[in-house]
């Protein structure tokens, strides 16, 4: 633990750095790749629908041990009612003692019809879940129009509470960028998209911004008053603020995690597949995701978008010619300086910002 | 111990814990004491559970209206209509509420009740008809198909909505045979039906289509009557309601129609009341009342009189009032969970909470080591907080907690844990630049709080947006989590940071203890001690 500590002040300080801003071309590229994979995953796989979304009913059945056999069991009492939509039931076991079994639509008489015959088949009670052919189509619908709302006041929010549109943008590529991951592997991975997904989508959206402007937060910090600063330029100082708040990502990663994570197994070990594994999963994936993006993606966007803007452009230019002057001048400079980059930097061999702490001024 | 770095403002940080305590065990006097007041035998100590949690029967209903938008007080008249339905079969404790803005939701707490939905979520559309012919002699026998099919098509063949009011009335006063030639056929072909019309539910599922005539009964009586096409939509119904007049021991239904309707029901009444016709309202093909017309009724203002009782009075007002209106509903879902399968998803809920928190604390510990103590603290006051506001909301407004709720407040851990993190780091940052961990803490504190507010702020506006706009099982997941930002927000600023100041006076946190999570070593930062005069904890090397 001392050594990730240890880490968090070489971070802290610049003496370690990662280049995510100036490195930005390989991780837009990783994730133009993410991206283009999810929508061809989209496009060739499509998304596996719940229930929810086809409409139907899903009946769970309680029995003393859900095996091979009683599966049998119930998959035949279904079909021998008769009815048409339950004539190919899918039957499947959820946890030691539970069985998920879907038909097709039914009424409210043959739904009870299929009850009574799992209950004679040996089912010991008998939940069950009718649903309407339009009612995913209406969760969908709902969750859009709050996404478009939540867009929107978001924008305004960051826009507002940064002065900064450029940071409004790149938070929504950033999020733009988690929800099609997030989709995409659901579509090569085949898991079930249910009302809960949906849910676990829209925390996700919650959850990538909530990073995402900690990490602005402290590129704020840093950048300001930036302009008048004779050797340190934005990009930069973006990135130190990445760096500083690397050991905060990963621990907040791992602490939001942890919980879901523990949300995933004990839903999948108690009750099998339901609505708690479907809520988890989502997270769990979109998680991760998020703090991928708040790191590679959404810093990078703001600081070169940021070094669009002509002001910022030319104090860049005049800081670079002062450091190439500076370097030619003073060659010796660099000894005297501990806090190298450890990984070289990007383009132009750039140095990172320097930061030593006082004592390490005073002492040297 | 190094003496206190006076000329910054005096903080009392003990001050702050104590009111938020103080607090907190106010919250749970309050539910004590409503617990106390609560007469239910239900008790305010237990979290109200959600259906899924318990077991029971959940409708939820789409309403969607014919004119194209359904707005909040369609829906909240269909609310009103299908709570009374509900209860009028005799399901107690049944909860409808409204979503989303077009659905309608149905809970049955405890019982499995799958089987009312076609009773409550049939649609609501109400019709005065005439009374062609009354008190038809009915065998019961039902048709056989063929018949039945070429009495319908015969229905069907001919345009009833060319007829004018007038010829319709005429159709009562002057029986159907004064009716044009072409739908003499029509007519017969209802008499056909009228005789073999049984007046059971089943019969009574027949389609009412406004411009048609239509074969029905009143199921309170069993009197099986040919009813004419509509001449007034339920629409025109301006008000109902049920009274006893003054000099008088019978209930009546005071009946108040619109211009239009008023107008109709005036020359309606007018001619039917020299030969004491009937009229009947018929809603859903059900007749609700087929009076005798006693009193031409020039101002759209009727009373009827019967055998009412209070109840059947009130019932019918409130039938004639709601049954206006203009909605259809389509069943979008019903779940009946059993107490077994609720039970396992209660356990699993808790289990996966507990877990969770665990794994979480652990990681504190672990990584932030005597800090770690401090998220301990932080998130337990945090669970004991939201715990007193679930059950105090339970009470207040019905907020129930529901597995999509549990999993919310679940997720809501790392995102308290969360603000937790960035306070730390802060204030390691502050350590490293070499403040003393005193001085550390406020500066650190000042540049955490606004990240802190900003992030939380983000998460809360996606809780609450939601919250308002989603249906389903997303509400009570996003309650929760709404619910657990504010209490991040409220446990970080009046407890965690004001502990962190005190903490920083003990000689533990203040000095760097190799075990506190603020120490030299921990913080990598080499050679250097915490404090100038603390005595060195000892580098690492």
């Amino acid at each position: 633990m001392g050594r990730l500590s240890t880490f968090g002040q070489h971070l802290y300080t610049g003496r370690v750095s990662f280049d995510f801003v100036g490195r930005r071309m390989v991780w837009y590229l990783v994730s133009a790749v993410l991206v283009l994979g999810s929508a061809a995953g989209l496009g060739v796989h499509g998304l596996e629908r719940g229930i929810d979304f086809k409409g139907g009913v899903e009946f769970t059945a309680q029995v003393a041990t859900a095996d091979s056999s009683s599966v049998d069991d119930l998959r035949e009492a279904a079909v021998d009612t008769g009815l048409d939509a339950a004539s190919a039931p899918v039957v499947n076991t959820s946890g030691d003692s539970t069985i998920r079994l879907q038909t097709g639509a039914l009424s409210q008489d043959e739904t009870a019809q299929v009850v009574e015959a799992l209950q004679s088949a040996g089912a010991s009670e008998v939940s069950q879940n009718l649903v309407g052919p339009s009612w995913g189509a209406e969760v969908a619908k709902k969750a859009a129009t709050g996404l478009i709302v939540f867009l929107v006041i978001v924008v305004l929010f960051i826009w507002a509470y940064f002065r900064e549109w450029r940071m409004s943008v790149a938070a929504m590529v950033a999020l733009a960028h988690d929800i099609v991951i997030t989709v995409g592997i659901y579509a090569w991975s085949g898991f079930e998209v249910t009302p809960a997904t949906v849910t676990g989508f829209l925390t996700i959206l919650g959850y990538s911004l909530y990073d995402t402007v900690v990490v602005f937060d402290k590129v704020r910090e840093n950048t300001r008053g930036i302009l008048s600063s004779t050797t340190r330029i934005y990009s930069e100082q973006a990135n130190l603020a990445v760096n500083q708040t690397l050991v905060r990502s990963i621990n907040t990663s791992i602490t939001a995690l942890l919980p879901v994570g523990a949300l995933l197994v004990v839903g999948v070990g108690v009750l099998g597949s339901g609505p708690l594994k479907d809520l988890a999963l989502a997270l769990f994936v979109g998680m991760a995701v998020g703090t991928y993006s708040s790191i590679f993606i959404a810093t990078p966007i703001a600081a070169q978008l940021k070094e669009r803007d002509p002001a910022v452009r030319a104090h860049t230019q005049k800081v670079l010619e002062r450091r190439a002057k500076g370097l030619a001048t003073a060659g010796a400079a660099a000894s005297t300086t501990p806090a190298r980059p450890v990984t070289s930097s990007g383009a132009a061999g750039r140095r990172q910002p320097q930061r030593s702490s006082r004592q390490q001024r005073r002492g040297r | 111990m190094a003496p206190p770095a006076r000329g910054r403002k005096v903080k009392r940080p003990g001050r702050t814990l104590l009111l938020f305590l103080a607090g907190a065990v106010a919250l749970f006097a309050l539910i004590g004491l409503i617990d106390l007041e609560d007469g239910s035998g239900h008790g305010a100590w237990t979290p109200r559970l959600g259906l899924d949690l318990q077991g029971g029967t959940r409708i939820t209903l789409q309403a969607e209206s014919s004119d194209g938008d359904v707005t909040a007080a369609n829906l909240d008249q269909a609310r009103g209509i299908i709570d009374q339905r509900v209860n009028a079969t005799g399901v107690s404790e049944a909860e409808v509420t409204t979503q989303g803005g077009n659905q309608i939701v149905i809970e049955i707490p405890g019982k499995e009740r799958g089987d009312i939905v076609d009773q409550v979520g049939r649609t609501a559309q109400m019709q005065f008809r005439l009374v062609w012919q009354q008190q038809v002699q009915s065998t019961g026998q039902p048709l056989d198909e063929a018949t039945a099919a070429a009495a319908q098509e015969a229905v069907e063949a001919v345009d009833w909505s060319a007829l004018s009011v007038d010829q319709m009335i005429a159709g009562e006063t002057q029986t159907t045979a004064s009716l044009p030639a072409e739908y003499q056929a029509g007519i017969t072909a209802l008499q056909q039906e009228a005789q073999a019309f049984a007046c059971t539910p089943d019969d009574l599922a027949v389609i009412d289509t406004a411009d048609q005539p239509i074969v029905t009964c009143d199921p309170k009586t069993g009197e099986v009557m040919v009813l004419s096409p509509a001449v007034i939509g339920g629409s025109h119904v301006k008000g109902a309601s049920a009274g006893v007049p003054q000099g008088s021991l019978q209930w009546v239904v005071d009946i108040e129609l619109d211009g239009e309707g008023g107008d109709t029901f005036d020359t309606v009444t007018g001619s039917l009341t020299p030969t004491q016709g009937r009229f009947a309202v018929v809603l859903d093909g059900e007749v609700l009342t087929a009076p005798t017309s006693n009193a031409h009724i020039t101002n759209g203002k009727a009373q009827i009189s019967g055998s009412f009782t209070q109840k059947t009075a009130v019932e019918l007002a409130n039938q004639l009032k709601y049954g206006a209106l203009p909605l259809t509903f389509e069943v979008n879902g019903v779940s009946v969970e059993g107490p077994t399968l609720a039970g396992s998803q209660l356990e699993a809920g808790l289990i996966a909470g507990a877990v969770g928190m665990v794994l979480v604390l652990l990681y504190g510990l672990f990584y932030y080591r005597g800090l770690g103590l401090v998220v301990l603290a932080s998130l337990g006051v945090a669970a004991i907080i939201t715990y007193g506001l679930v059950l105090l909301l339970g009470q207040a407004m019905g907020f129930t907690l529901t597995l999509p709720g549990i999993a919310g407040l679940i997720v809501a851990i790392g995102i308290t844990a969360d603000s937790f993190i960035v306070l730390f780091e802060r204030i390691r940052d502050e350590v490293r630049e070499g403040k003393s961990l005193r001085l550390a803490v406020e500066a650190g504190w000042t540049r955490a709080r606004s990240t802190i507010l900003a992030a939380d702020a983000v998460s809360f506006l996606a809780a609450l947006i939601l919250f308002i706009f989603a249906i389903g099982v997303v509400r009570g997941f996003a309650f929760a989590l709404g619910l657990t930002t504010l209490v991040d927000i409220l446990v970080v600023f009046l407890f965690t940071k004001p502990l962190m100041s005190v903490l920083a006076r003990t000689k533990f946190f203040g000095q760097g203890h190799r075990l506190s999570g603020l120490d030299a070593a921990h913080l990598g930062i080499e050679g250097r001690k915490v404090t100038e005069t603390a005595a060195s904890p000892g580098g690492r090397s």
